[in-house]
């Protein structure tokens, strides 16, 4: 054993005299810590943002007053969730876990509490970029072609349609129904009749609805229709047309 | 030099080493390395593996002696670079007995007071790692190791095998209760 012991350190300190072992500089670590720093705070970043954009999408295509309509709406709201996207936050969420667990302050804590608090963060920081024009502004953009990068992802996920649900600001009312602008830019005629329920009580110009039933053309045949407000959703954001810069 | 450095804290040295003292390296080696190999022998059978991996450890501390932050304990942090050496010598030997992530940290748990304190009956339970230790898994076998026998506290268990200080409680406590079904069952096939 002693003779062991003598090897080991033996060995150890010749390499270190031949120079066959270097210590790392302080710089090394330094740099390391740094970049670890940074990829938490990029990748929660990053999870913040997906999470404000699909917020934003919600909105845009009205799933977020869907479980005003009960049941249904929520099967629908369920189903029409964008699952990839919400895979993608979770994913960041984790890789950010990993990542800051290198920290003692995180690591001596268990795990549960860090992914709740990295939750948080990226959920209502996610809520507050939401409140801000950026989506709507990087939406227009994508729409009008000047977005060269995102453009594509802004454009197919920006504003996703549902089948058979609508949502839009009324801008005319008719005998047999109104005309809806959607966030898409489009307009519709809504016809409405005898077997259209109504929710929400009376409809008036530039209310917010949201309309369950068939589209043919540029006219929907309302089976549902529910007058809303956005303070109604299931997470309240900022009124519709004025935030939407798409609209004419 | 001889009469100075052997009373001086292992965090001195290390301040040293870093300032460009490499000779002193050795101190270091001497101090841990019987506490470091008995360790390992608890997890690795043969001894040349062994010595591979102590020399490979005392490599890597000298490597990394620059992250070493002065102000905190050496101790945790050697043990720290051993523990990482060991999952990767197990698992050059595909035996995965320390698995990466386990359900035991994610959820905190509520340790008792008695739980913190050191255990009336260390003793008993050192003679009794000595039978049984090797019956349970390595998951509950290290911090026992950490605890019992390198006198380690939780905190610094905690640093070392990065996970949650209420996490090296209950595997301490579930591992001493394994011991004690092992040995009992053990008693029983002996009687």
């Amino acid at each position: 054993m002693n003779e062991e012991k003598h090897t080991i350190s033996e060995n150890v300190i010749s390499k270190i005299e031949k120079g066959q072992i270097k210590m790392r500089p302080r710089f090394y670590f330094l740099l390391k810590l740094t970049l670890l720093i940074i990829g938490v705070i990029f990748l929660t970043l990053i999870a913040l943002f997906l999470v404000s954009f699909i917020l934003f999408s919600l909105r845009q295509n009205g799933s977020f007053f869907l479980p005003n309509f009960g049941f249904p709406g929520i099967r629908i709201l369920f189903f029409s969730l964008p699952w990839l996207l919400i895979l993608g936050v979770i994913i960041l969420i984790v890789t950010s876990e990993i990542f800051a667990k290198h920290f003692s302050f995180v690591y001596q804590r268990p795990m549960l509490y860090s992914i709740i608090a990295m939750a948080i963060i990226v959920v209502f920081g996610g809520i507050a970029l939401d409140f801000t024009p950026l989506h709507s502004n990087l939406l227009l953009n994508a729409q009008n072609g000047n977005l060269p990068i995102a453009g594509g992802f802004y454009r197919h996920l920006g504003a996703p349609r549902i089948p058979d649900v609508f949502y839009g600001s009324i801008s005319e009312i008719a005998e047999n129904g109104f005309k809806i602008d959607t966030p898409q830019a489009e307009t519709f005629n809504v016809i409405t009749n005898e077997k259209t329920r109504f929710f929400g009580g009376i409809l008036e110009e530039e209310d917010s609805v949201i309309i369950m039933g068939k589209r043919n053309g540029q006219t929907i045949e309302a089976r549902d229709v529910r007058k809303i407000d956005e303070a109604q959703g299931f997470i309240p954001g900022p009124k519709f047309p004025k935030r939407h810069p798409i609209m004419k | 030099m001889e009469s100075k450095w052997p009373d001086e804290k292992d965090e001195e040295i290390a301040k040293h080493i870093q300032a460009g003292e490499t000779d002193l390296f050795s101190y270091l080696i001497n101090r841990y390395e019987a506490k470091i190999s008995r360790y390992a022998r608890k997890f690795l059978s043969d001894s040349d593996d062994i010595n591979d991996v102590l020399q490979e450890i005392f490599i890597k501390v000298y490597i990394n002696i620059n992250s070493f932050d002065v102000s905190r304990k050496f101790s945790p942090w050697i043990y720290r670079i051993a523990h990482n050496e060991l999952v990767n010598a197990l698992r050059k030997k595909k035996k995965n007995v320390l698995p990466i992530l386990n359900l035991d940290v994610f959820l905190p748990y509520n340790l008792s007071k008695d739980g913190l304190e050191k255990d009336n009956n260390i003793r008993d339970i050192k003679k009794m790692a000595e039978t049984c230790l090797d019956g349970i898994d390595a998951k509950y076998r290290e911090p026992i190791i950490l605890f019992y026998f390198d006198e380690l506290s939780y905190k610094e268990i905690s640093e070392i095998l990065q996970i949650p200080v209420s996490t090296v409680g209950i595997r301490i406590k579930r591992g001493r209760e394994k011991m004690k079904q092992i040995c009992i069952k053990n008693e029983k096939i002996i009687s």
